[in-house]
């Protein structure tokens, strides 16, 4: 009896086992589910068959939809504009809206699991790599003349660069913004300083401001500017090192090589390292902080330069309590200031739209997509939300006085840079943050971090490197 | 061996291997493949990702910094839990249930909530505890720079102390009044009481202590997450926070298997390590 009983649980636990090592995987799920459904179908057929002879109807066809909340309510917008125009073939939205820390884990299980909406808003920095995973479908294959005509002409050429793959178009932006360097307009004024346009510049307007008598004057902190080097800082730290880049004449790829540890990218890192640590015009704390905490301090009066996202803007009048008046007359924004051999740059992105591959109606998916970003649609979302316009025919539209910010901010876009188009960008992206963290937090010297982090780069996209 | 306790056990058996054994093996089964969510492919590369992950520099990192965090943390709890649970079992203490309320009230907190908050008190610039500090004339501390590690370490020994002290407590109230009577008329002063008494009757509890908090402490990353994210330059970087970006930031889904193979393997070999320490009597099994 005993022996028995063991076998039995033996048995128990190897079955269980054996099925967990055998468990099929996605796709075989996916495969099993279509079997099912067809069974289901053939059923109704034969109910239709033999209960009604005529079939009724068709009812909406359900376009199945991943956004965010401040996104939401302008696809139900598109979709009645859609179900007005077009009565016999109605839509419904399955909408499910989500923060944006869960947007991305979210779309990649549901696509791995063979369930991937007709449609999702995605951070354009995804872009490439979905459509190298064939999650995404081109959006040049549903409808070439409206892409060539409209979305290739029509929206930055920054922003189509940054959502495309292989020359076709994965995604649409439905907004966007600038990263720049935001400035107190009102103490530069008193100071008789002028905006900085070069690195030098920017570095003597830190140290005018870090000098003790000018801090207590205006109740600065202990540093009189905010940059991030933090991995913390995630894609904003990125982001706003790379617009250092730029403005030097850098890039992190060039001619299929990995050329982010030459000259520039040198001089670029070597800039941040002496903000901190050479000049002490910013905190050694910056490797810690998490992406808001420049604008924090700025917003609160302790920094008078930050380098931050036009995202921010909003955020700084809540914090400051600021009518828009105030605001224009106390916050100033300007591109990075070039540095030797550069140009003044801003950094973009922002949150686009792309149709994937498992979409059962793809073609009406897009038609719904394009009412979306539509001219009035967008111009209406950019005005509710403050977002700039995608589109330079919606730019047009903005009003210089009651659009104040978005026009002005949007005057920032021909300075714009889109990042790097690849599809393993977040992991560059994290490896360029830890070089900033290791660089500026003496954990290695400028040269060995580049060093390092160009090696890793290459690793993670199999590209050569451009400088040894 | 009878069938009906056999039954009895079946359905936790059940639950346990489908959500204890099965992922173990599916992670080990996934760890033998190049595959990612962000793959179109996968492929069989055998013990690749082991190689690779042993030649990775980061694993070796996070393997000391988990050292150094978890034992850490256990030592505070166990001896923090053990000291006020001996001062709540003090017969002279007034006002017991107010005090054991206060120290559990951390526990019941999630730990997003208490990562949130430490994260503010800590927070160099607009923190409580700098402010606290600058308010009696003393400089600001950089708590997430240089002793990052240090100050996760105390947040989450805060967090979770009272774990170890309610436990600690509820086995000294078992304890025989006798034993200490006896203790007692033999002359023994309160800390021979407490040497040869108390400690010897916690040993039970005490392993089960050890190994629940060492285990907890171990795979919880919750609190580093969101005060430090692992770093800065990787100081606070555990095993789990390196499996929890390889697998879940990265989508890397082999190379994450691989370390929470290792994670596993590791969880198990610290089980070990405290049953043979304690002795396998203590938890009534055979010598």
């Amino acid at each position: 009896m005993k022996e028995k009983t063991y076998l039995l649980l033996v048995a128990l636990l190897l079955g269980l086992l054996t099925a967990a090592c055998a468990a099929p995987t996605p796709e075989e799920v996916k495969v099993t589910t279509v079997v099912e459904v067809t069974k289901e179908v053939e059923v109704e057929v034969i109910k239709e068959k033999l209960v009604t002879p005529t079939p009724a109807p068709p009812g909406p066809t359900v376009i199945e939809v991943i956004t965010q909340e401040r996104w939401a309510p302008y696809v139900e917008k598109a979709v009645e504009l859609w179900n007005t125009d077009h009565p016999d073939q109605q839509v419904e939205v399955d909408m499910l809206v989500l923060g944006y820390p869960d947007l991305r884990s979210k779309i990649i299980t549901a696509a791995a699991g063979g369930k991937a909406p007709d449609l999702s808003l995605i951070d354009c920095i995804w872009v490439p790599e979905f459509a190298e995973a064939q999650y995404l479908v081109p959006l040049d294959e549903l409808d070439p003349d409206w892409v060539n005509d409209v979305a290739r002409k029509d929206w930055y050429e920054g922003l189509t660069d940054q959502t495309s793959y292989d020359g076709q178009l994965y995604g649409l932006v439905t907004q966007t913004g600038t990263e720049h360097l935001y400035y107190r307009k009102d103490w530069f004024a008193a100071e008789g300083i002028e905006p900085p346009e070069t690195w030098d510049e920017l570095v003597e307007a830190a140290l005018y401001f870090q000098q003790e008598e000018i801090r207590e004057k205006y109740g600065l902190g202990d540093f009189s500017m905010g940059v991030l080097s933090s991995v913390k800082g995630a894609e904003a730290t990125t982001v706003r090192w790379l617009m250092v880049l730029w403005s030097r004449g850098g890039t992190v790829f060039e001619d299929g090589q990995v050329a982010i540890s030459g000259p520039e990218g040198k001089d670029a890192l070597q800039f941040y390292y002496d903000l901190v640590n050479t000049h002490k015009a910013v905190s050694p704390q910056s490797i810690t902080w998490a992406w808001d905490e420049t604008r924090k301090l700025f917003g609160a009066g302790k920094t008078a330069m930050f380098l931050g996202g036009s995202y921010e803007w909003a955020a700084i009048q809540d914090q400051t309590g600021w009518d828009l008046e105030t605001m224009k007359a106390n916050v100033g924004f300007i591109p990075m200031p070039a540095g030797p051999d550069g140009n003044p740059t801003t950094g973009t992105g922002g949150m686009a739209y792309s149709i994937y591959r498992q979409s059962e109606n793809p073609e009406l998916a897009f038609e719904i997509l394009k009412l979306i970003v539509g001219e009035d649609l967008m111009y209406e979302f950019a005005d509710q939300t403050g977002q700039v316009p995608p589109r330079q025919s919606v730019t047009e539209m903005l009003d210089p006085e009651e659009d104040w910010f978005l026009y002005n901010d949007a005057q920032l876009m021909v300075y714009a840079r889109p990042r790097p188009g690849s599809a393993v960008y977040p992991r560059v992206s994290e490896q360029v943050a830890t070089m900033l963290e290791n660089a500026v937090g003496g954990a290695m010297t400028v040269d060995e971090a580049l060093d390092q982090t160009a090696e890793a780069i290459s690793l993670i996209t199999g590209l050569p490197r451009k400088y040894e | 061996m009878k069938l009906k306790p056999l039954l009895l056990i079946l359905p936790a058996l059940l639950l346990l291997s489908i959500f204890a054994i099965y992922p173990v093996f599916q992670a080990f089964y996934l760890s033998l493949f190049d595959r990612g969510l962000l793959k179109p492919t996968s492929s069989f590369v055998g013990l690749r990702n082991y190689a690779t992950l042993f030649s990775d520099r980061l694993l070796w990192n996070s393997l000391k910094v988990s050292l150094i965090y978890v034992g850490s943390c256990v030592a505070i709890q166990f001896f923090l839990g053990l000291f006020l649970a001996t001062l709540l079992n003090s017969p002279k203490l007034r006002g017991r249930d107010v005090f054991r309320v206060i120290f559990i009230v951390p526990y019941v907190i999630s730990g997003l909530v208490i990562g949130l908050v430490w994260a503010w008190l800590l927070n160099y610039d607009f923190g409580l505890l700098n402010a606290a500090i600058r308010a009696v004339g003393f400089r600001r501390q950089d708590w997430l720079l240089d002793t990052a590690l240090v100050s996760v370490i105390i947040a989450y020994s805060w967090w979770t102390v009272s774990f170890s002290m309610v436990l600690l407590e509820s086995a000294m109230k078992g304890i025989p009044e006798e034993l200490y009577d006896a203790a007692k008329i033999d002359g023994a002063n309160r800390w021979q009481s407490f040497r040869f008494v108390t400690l010897p009757s916690l040993r039970y509890i005490s392993l089960l202590n050890l190994i629940m908090i060492t285990l907890f402490t171990f795979n919880d990353f919750s609190i580093i997450l969101l005060v430090t994210a692992g770093g800065p330059l990787h100081k606070t970087d555990v095993l789990g926070m390196f499996m929890w970006r390889t697998a879940f930031k990265y989508y890397d889904l082999g190379y994450g298997s691989t370390v929470a193979t290792i994670y596993f393997i590791i969880n198990i070999v610290i089980a070990l390590i405290y049953i043979r320490a304690f002795g396998l009597e203590t938890l009534g099994g055979e010598v």
